[in-house]
């Protein structure tokens, strides 16, 4: 009995043993069957119904090889493109006609072609929020002309151009996290119904001796198709108007001399309200800390006038750069601050009856910006060197 | 098929013992073939029988002498250079030679009696009669008397031999903290927890294990504070030990250990005197084994091992910085290069997307699969160990260059294996090293988590680390649960970190004992001057109680 009961323990065990080989190995993948991939870029084709899906690939170099290779730093990026009717589509022909597997965690950002985004995106981005492998963390941009050039592009700074705007976003998020759009901010803005999604537009700029990627404003989207854009003034005043600014600068230009603020900390509180007249008002009141960045002129003020006079003018700035923002907004009819979901929260009964105008109300809104400033430091100096001039 | 294979031989060897024990019997140590009952009157026959019963063995000295002026025949017997040779000349060849007995010798047993308490000057004399004693009592160094017309020899404590002297123990270094470790010497290592526990409390209790060498076990404790059940528990494994040979305290640690197939070890040892001292002090059973310096302790807990004497002789803090950083050590050794496989053949998106690519450019070229890369690496690294141990010394040097820069540097920029592998084997190799008592158990762990992590990646991994949990909790060493402290239900005083020693009032509890106050409660800072007084009067209390 004993003898029997031993052995089927050895073999229940061994039987054990290998349900564990059976489980394991579909998805193993040494790192050197793959392709990592940093960016995807979606561009209009020219066929009407397809589009180019072009994937940028990290490439891996060994170390063991020599030196001559590094040397050889043109080819740092794989750059595969597809023309096709969807994403998977394409990435699925990619894929069979390389030598590795591709690897999509590690995706960057997805990057839209102008004309894509123009045409609207609703119908191409499927594939990215299913996909389990396609995380809803990766940044959504705008290029200013085409996505191709964008990835194919290879700057000074870095050799993969997502990695680079992925740290130029994540440098932006520092200042405030309303630059950094990600997939699923981007989708929860096209899904909500009545808010406009919004990009970052990235540019390139061929200089004579270099490449560089810069921030060009912001794509503003109407339904799922881009409408307009932002400038970087008009931007910045978006930012403000979402709040939880840790750390920017504003100018501001007085005919007494130009007075330049760092904002230690930007605050921003919404009411949303429905007036009488039956149009909706938002009161936005911003709390500001600023301190003195950079004085020119001022010369004939004291320091006991200059200071009420500052806090005023980088009053007037804030409250007439959100104005800016807002106005453009307004003309494209795009809700890009959400107002609409701010007041579904505060008023959903309400919201039930007005959701189906809101555009029209969002025409007619009312926006009253009240900004409070408060500027407690003038840096390491109190008088500027201009002022101390002016004395007798 | 392999456990099936072991499961079957196990069973064999069963059924082997069992009939061995019913047809032999228990083993009788005393029975010696072909040996006299008692001593003869005649020296000449004794001296025969004894030469016979050593199987005429060179080593063993007889010297004749002839006591008195009537040149009475007697002789000494003794095993060259197990006696010291000293005593030998002073307390018992000069006496007896310059011995002149006032009228006639005694005869018989007088004159036994006579030469024990007159002439002979040792630290201890006995008389006895039985032959296989005499042998036994001189196979340990002590010198034999023997007269003509005398039933009965004298056994006189000559014992001496060439010994180590106490030095520093070679694993277990210390930067504070006594430096003195046990020798081979069993007499001086129980001398040596003695001079840390002044108390009569503490018992020594003497064993002979092993057939046919007769080595000299003592079981130390303190009477009053370790558990009965533990004390008679470990008496009855060793009672039950009948081996022919003990030759190191790893065959007794064999033996008596409850899960002789866990590759953790369930009896705990040290080299120092402090360590032991402080085991005892906490209810645990000392076992000394003569010929080793290395004194076992039982029961044995899993958190033992992450316990140095140094977190004791430092101050908190510190002490439990060290012992997160040993847990934290112990973790990364076992499961380091599993992680490493499974991260980067299974779970790339764990990884960040920079540090993937330094690790993608270091594997790209490499021939082999990354099981085999890591496990090689593993492998070369426990070679290298094996070898820097077993090396004399000088040549220790080489194997750490050829380690160090062929194993190392040229597989790398050769291109064999990639640098992250080295820099994961490297730590897996330098964090084995903060917990040394579970070393071997670590070893084990880790090729297993490795496999596993090859094959299913993080999933093994967890299924791996809660099938050690589990085995780890269904331990018990000596019927205390092996797992107890880190279980998070008690003694948490002394596991994560090490709490100051006024706030340990009571022993650990999972380690069984009767007297569980250690000692009193108090803020070293915050006491206030009158209490002196009081504490006064409490000893006075006290020292009334013991009397």
């Amino acid at each position: 009995m004993r003898g029997i009961w031993l052995k089927s323990a050895g073999l229940l065990m061994v039987l054990l043993l290998f349900s564990l080989l059976l489980a394991g190995c579909w998805d193993y993948h040494e790192l050197e069957t793959l392709f990592i991939v940093t960016g995807v870029g979606l561009d209009k084709a020219a066929e009407p119904e397809k589009m180019e899906i072009i994937l940028q690939i990290g490439k891996t170099r060994s170390p063991a090889t020599g030196s001559s290779d590094s040397s050889n730093q043109k080819d740092s990026i794989i750059l595969m493109k597809a023309i096709k009717d969807t994403t998977v589509e394409g990435i699925m022909q990619l894929d069979q006609n390389s030598s590795r597997t591709l690897l999509l965690h590690h995706n960057q950002m997805m990057i839209l072609g102008r004309d894509i985004a123009e045409a609207g995106v609703k119908g191409r981005i499927d594939g990215f929020l299913r996909n389990q492998e396609m995380r809803m963390e990766i940044l959504v941009m705008v290029a200013d002309r085409r996505a191709e050039e964008i990835l194919s592009a290879k700057l000074e700074e870095e050799q993969i151009s997502s990695m680079y705007l992925y740290g130029m976003m994540q440098d932006l998020y520092n200042i405030s996290p309303y630059y950094k759009i990600r997939m699923l901010d981007f989708v929860s803005r096209l899904r909500d119904g009545t808010s406009s999604a919004v990009a970052p537009i990235v540019k390139l700029d061929e200089l004579e001796d270099k490449k560089e990627l810069k921030l060009e404003g912001m794509a503003i989207f109407k339904e799922d198709k881009m409408v307009g854009s932002l400038n970087d003034q008009e931007l910045q005043g978006y930012i403000w108007t979402m709040g939880d600014v840790r750390q920017s600068g504003v100018a501001a230009q007085s005919d007494k001399g130009r007075a330049v603020f760092h904002i230690a900390k930007l605050e921003t509180k919404r009411e949303v309200g429905l007036k009488p007249e039956g149009n909706v008002r938002v009161k936005l009141s911003v709390y500001a800390t600023l301190d003195v960045a950079e004085l020119r002129g001022f010369g004939e003020m004291t320091p006991l006038e200059l200071m009420p006079y500052l806090v005023d003018l980088s009053e007037k700035q804030i409250s007439q750069q959100i104005m800016a923002a807002f106005k453009a907004a307004q003309e494209l009819d795009a809700d890009i601050y959400g107002f609409g979901l701010d007041f579904h929260r505060l008023h959903p009964k309400v919201w039930k009856t007005i959701k189906k105008q809101w555009d029209q109300l969002f025409r007619e809104l009312e926006l009253d910006v009240e900004v409070n400033v408060k500027l407690p430091a003038t840096g390491q100096i109190a008088k500027s060197l201009e002022m101390e001039d002016a004395k007798p | 098929m392999f456990l099936g294979y072991i499961f079957r031989k196990l069973s064999f060897l069963g059924n082997q013992y069992a009939l061995y024990r019913r047809t032999t019997g228990p083993y009788d140590r005393r029975s010696m073939e072909g040996a006299a009952k008692k001593l003869d009157k005649s020296l000449e026959k004794n001296l025969a029988c004894l030469k016979g019963m050593f199987s005429d063995s060179c080593d063993l000295k007889i010297h004749p002498l002839e006591l008195g002026p009537d040149r009475w025949p007697a002789a000494i017997l003794f095993i060259e250079g197990m006696a010291d040779n000293n005593k030998i000349t002073e307390g018992v060849l000069r006496p007896m030679n310059e011995w002149r007995p006032e009228g006639t010798l005694a005869a018989g047993q007088r004159l036994i009696e006579e030469l024990a308490k007159k002439v002979l000057c040792a630290g201890s004399i006995k008389p006895l009669s039985s032959p296989e004693e005499i042998v036994l009592e001189c196979l340990s160094g002590n010198t034999v008397v023997l007269a003509e017309g005398c039933t009965s020899g004298l056994i006189v404590g000559t014992k001496g031999w060439e010994k180590r002297s106490v030095s520093e123990p070679q694993a277990e270094t210390v930067i504070r903290g006594p430096r003195e470790g046990f020798t081979e010497n069993i007499c001086n290592n129980t001398a040596l927890i003695r001079r840390k526990i002044k108390s009569g409390k503490l018992h020594a209790e003497s064993l002979t294990v092993g057939r046919r060498t007769q080595t000299d076990v003592r079981l130390m404790y303190l009477d009053d504070v370790a558990s009965r059940q533990v004390v008679d528990e470990v008496k009855k494994r060793l009672s039950r030990l009948d081996v022919d040979a003990v030759l190191e305290s790893g065959y007794i640690e064999e033996y008596i250990e409850d899960a002789p197939f866990s590759p953790f070890s369930t009896v705990g040892y040290s080299e120092k005197p402090d360590v032991i001292a402080a085991q005892i002090l906490e209810g645990r059973v000392a076992i000394l084994v003569d010929g080793t310096p290395f004194v076992l302790t039982a029961p044995m807990l899993f958190i033992e091992s992450f316990q140095t004497t140094e977190d004791y002789y430092s101050r908190p803090l510190y002490a439990s910085l060290v012992r997160m950083l040993r847990f934290a050590g112990y973790l990364i050794t076992v499961f380091a290069p599993a992680l490493y496989i499974a991260l980067t053949s299974f779970h790339q998106e764990f990884i960040p997307t920079n540090l993937l690519f330094s690790i993608a450019n270091a594997r790209e070229g490499t021939p082999f699969p990354v099981l085999l890369e890591t496990m090689g690496m593993v492998f070369a690294f426990e070679i290298l160990r094996e070898a820097g141990i077993r090396l004399p010394r000088p040549v220790g040097q080489a194997i750490s260059i050829v380690g160090a820069l062929i194993m190392g540097d040229a597989a790398v920029s050769a291109g064999l294996v990639g640098a992250p592998v080295v820099i994961t084997v490297a730590i897996t190799a330098v964090a084995s090293f903060l917990v040394p008592a579970q070393n071997d158990a670590g070893s084990v762990l880790r090729i297993i988590m490795m496999i596993l992590a090859a094959f299913t990646g993080w999933y093994g991994i967890s299924m791996g680390f809660l099938a050690a949990l589990i085995h780890l909790g269904s331990l018990s060493s000596f019927g205390v649960p092996y797992f107890d402290g880190l279980a998070w239900t008690r003694d948490q005083e002394d596991t994560i970190v090490r709490l100051p020693l006024w706030f340990m009032i009571r022993r650990p509890k999972a380690i069984p004992e009767t007297n569980q106050i250690r000692g009193r409660f108090f803020i070293p800072s915050f006491r206030p001057h009158e209490a002196l007084d009081e504490d006064e009067e409490d000893a006075d209390e006290r020292r009334g109680e013991g009397t």
